[in-house]
């Protein structure tokens, strides 16, 4: 009976490990949690669990599109003095040293002692060496970086880099920050950081924070580190306006995901970076509030991605494709293209009104266009959406070499909740090229 | 004159109570075993052991009437077979005494405390006095076999006693048992996360010499306390709940159940330490990746199967 349990066991897992990403070609994204000094390796387990169960709930994610991992920070030799000077103090009162640990696991209130402790002896000196540029993460940094890689690679799928996105809470934020800046620059470009209670200031483009103002750990110990004020208000009845429970609602785990206005918020931010990010319906075809600009002001990731490769000859066609997925059939889906073409270009092939009923659950469906000839510099926009559900997003923004073949999947269904779906604006450039 | 008087008065008391035999005896009976606290009882079953006593000296216990008494709640489920006291006990000699303990059929999981005392019954056959150290008595009463809590004693090494067929700490497994006395998937589960870090902890100390060993092996048991949280998913059902408070909740169920563990594993100065320094190698260590719709699947397939039994 073991035995065969066994067997099954392990062709469940060997099946598994070929699963990942195939079904999202092109379009994966791997969520990455990186704990602050308040956890231990089990709580960022179990944090990270959280995490997934928050993220994919969302309506915006293709669960069979996104990984969540943790990357253990660990916070030596730091934590050895906290412990030491908690032991000491738990054992002296109660003469058990479980008291501290169940004040860490936030399984009872933070006693005064306690929370004064985290204050004096973690996160003042982990600051002051983050500050003074004297704090080293080590070999954690390098091999974190070494899985972000990973998670970032190029797919054998249309050759498309996947997103990675660092959720950092606390001091996590910080090392986030520092290990994105750490990646390669085409990875860069595809690395996010979420932040809840950062202890950085986050660059717009590429970040999100949310912070309690409530996390009265956080207003303790950020306010000379130049961290962003806190950004979600709480109603005075939340468990956290008791002063007791400072540590408690500086809590990843506990609070940040808990907290219905900041779990969503960070879900939210999270779901802002991912390729299927879908837009309102209502601002369907409007050209001014589909701009790029506004594109980016919600989190677009407009960096541009090299698929395929560069013909032999300058000459010949431009072609794009771009690709939806989603749930069930749809029919009478419409894309909509429109250019607007700068700089000379003789001909343009839009398809119009394509119809993709058959469609199947994450089969991508391509629409093609082609730019018969063209000169330097030739911009073009265009507006897709589908009218049952299916949104696409144009992933090939950014600037191109003149002749490259732009193949694969572009963005990806989700199930969306509006009637008329979604749509976007994009903008392809196209530099240099052939006079004609 | 009336110093002299007080120092005779108390040379003849000292005298005449080595003459009953009081000096000697009251201090010098030990029992064997020392405390008496057997694996646990299945509700409905009884068992009978035999401890001893042994007069240890310096002298013989001579002509006095002894009486065995339990006292406290261990009364209630306990009964001990008087001996046939010898008339003297001589110095070595050791006296048998039988104790039957008998579950109730439906015992609630419970440790019933109590002590065996030796009594020493006076001329007028009512009062007595004790007679000698008492045996301290725990009985444990659980429908899932327990080793006896090892007490103090268990928390003298970082390893402690581990007497279990699990190889975790007897005081740990206990406190799995008696906080899920009803569900075997939930104390399968929790004993795989325990042999995971009991690992880990012995490991670390046994590579103490080898570092760079030492960090790789603690490293690859962590992964199994991965997998035992991933287990922990599958068996409290958090994936079949359909909306996310209810799952959250579910979550929130497992970490109590996983610092329920913790602290008892946490519970002196020394084993904190090593726990802290063993955390301290998992710095740079991710998750495996699996696909968020995966989840369910890679949770359930990393259950120990040995366990599942």
């Amino acid at each position: 009976m073991k035995v065969l349990k066994f067997i099954a066991t392990f062709a469940i897992m060997c099946m598994l490990s070929s699963f990942v990403w195939a079904v999202c070609p092109g379009q994966g994204t791997a969520i990455e949690f990186i704990n602050g000094v308040d956890v231990k390796k089990d709580d960022a387990m179990a944090s990270k669990k959280r995490l997934s169960e928050v993220v994919t709930a969302h309506s915006g994610v293709n669960p069979g599109c996104v990984v969540v991992n943790y990357s253990y920070n660990t916070n030596e030799p730091y934590f050895i003095d906290f412990l030491e000077a908690g032991l000491e103090k738990a054992e002296l009162l109660s003469g058990d040293s479980s008291d501290f640990w169940k004040q860490y696991f936030r399984t009872v209130p933070a006693l005064d002692w306690f929370n004064n402790l985290v204050v004096e002896t973690l996160f003042v000196p982990i600051n002051g060496a983050i500050g003074l540029g004297e704090y080293a993460l080590g070999d954690q940094t390098l091999e974190h970086v070494a899985k972000y890689v990973e998670h970032t690679a190029p797919t054998t799928v249309g050759g498309q880099r996947k997103r990675l996105i660092l959720v950092g809470h606390s001091q996590g934020s910080a090392v986030a920050v520092l290990e994105r800046k750490a990646l390669s620059v085409s990875d860069q470009a595809n690395a996010f950081v979420v932040s809840a209670s950062a202890l950085t200031v986050p660059e717009p483009e590429h970040d999100r924070y949310t912070t309690l103002d409530k996390d009265n750990l956080a207003s303790v110990i950020f306010a000379e580190f130049g961290a962003p004020l806190p950004n979600i208000p709480l109603e005075s009845t939340t468990k956290c306006d008791n002063s007791n429970v400072k540590w408690l609602c500086h809590a990843f785990k506990e609070t940040y995901l808990n907290i219905p206005e900041s779990r969503n918020k960070i879900a939210n931010d999270i779901v802002s970076f991912l390729p299927t990010q879908p837009l309102p319906s209502s601002i369907l075809y409007d050209q001014t509030s589909l701009s790029v600009d506004a594109w980016n002001a919600g989190g677009a990731n407009l960096s541009p991605i090299l698929l395929g490769g560069i013909p032999s000859t300058l000459e010949g066609t431009f072609q794009g494709s771009f690709s939806g997925s989603g749930y069930g059939l749809s029919d009478n889906f419409v894309a909509i293209i429109n250019n607007t073409v700068t700089g000379k270009i003789v001909a343009v092939s839009t398809p119009q009104n394509v119809n993709i009923l058959g469609c199947t659950p994450f089969n991508p469906v391509y629409l093609t266009w082609t730019f018969s000839q063209w000169s330097a510099d030739i911009t073009t926009e265009f507006v897709v959406g589908g009218t049952l559900g299916l949104s696409f997003r144009p992933e090939n923004l950014g600037t191109y070499a003149v002749g490259t073949t732009l193949t694969g999947a572009w963005g990806g269904g989700v199930p969306l909740n509006y009637s008329t779906g979604a749509g976007w604006v994009a903008t392809v450039k196209i530099n240099g090229g052939t006079s004609l | 004159m009336l110093k002299n008087k007080k120092f005779l008065f108390i040379i003849g008391a000292i005298l005449a109570l080595i003459s009953f035999g009081v000096w000697a005896t009251t201090a010098t009976v030990t029992w064997t075993p020392s405390r008496y606290a057997p694996y646990s009882i299945i509700p409905g079953q009884s068992t009978t052991t035999t401890v001893t006593f042994t007069n240890n000296g310096p002298s013989t216990i001579n002509g006095k009437k002894l009486v065995l008494e339990i006292l406290g709640d261990v009364a209630g489920i306990a009964t001990v077979t008087p001996p046939n006291f010898p008339v003297t006990i001589k110095k070595g000699e050791r006296v048998s005494v039988n104790l039957s303990v008998k579950s109730p059929t439906n015992a609630p999981i419970r440790v019933v405390s109590g002590t065996l005392v030796l009594f020493e019954m006076k001329p007028d056959g009512k009062t007595k006095d004790v007679f000698s150290a008492t045996l301290p008595i725990e009985i444990t009463l659980s429908p899932i076999s327990v080793p006896p809590d090892p007490s103090e004693f268990g928390k003298m090494t970082v390893e402690g006693v581990i007497t279990n067929q699990y190889k975790i700490r007897d005081d740990v497994l206990r406190a799995i048992v008696f906080a899920f006395p009803t569900s075997e998937p939930i104390r399968n589960v929790l004993i795989q996360y325990s042999q995971a870090y009991q690992k880990m902890a012995e490991d670390y100390l046994a590579l103490a010499n080898n570092p760079v060993e030492q960090k790789r092996v603690v490293r690859l048991d962590a992964k199994e306390g991965d997998k035992a949280q991933d287990c922990m998913s599958h068996v409290f059902g958090v994936h079949s709940l359909p909306t996310l408070d209810e799952r959250l909740a579910k979550l929130d169920e497992i970490d109590n159940a996983r610092h329920a563990v913790n602290f008892v594993f946490l519970n002196t100065k020394e084993r904190s330490r090593v726990y802290d320094k063993t955390d301290a190698l998992l710095g740079g260590t991710t998750s495996d990746s699996v696909v968020a719709s995966e989840q369910a699947a890679y949770d359930a397939a990393s259950c120990d199967t040995n366990l599942l039994d």
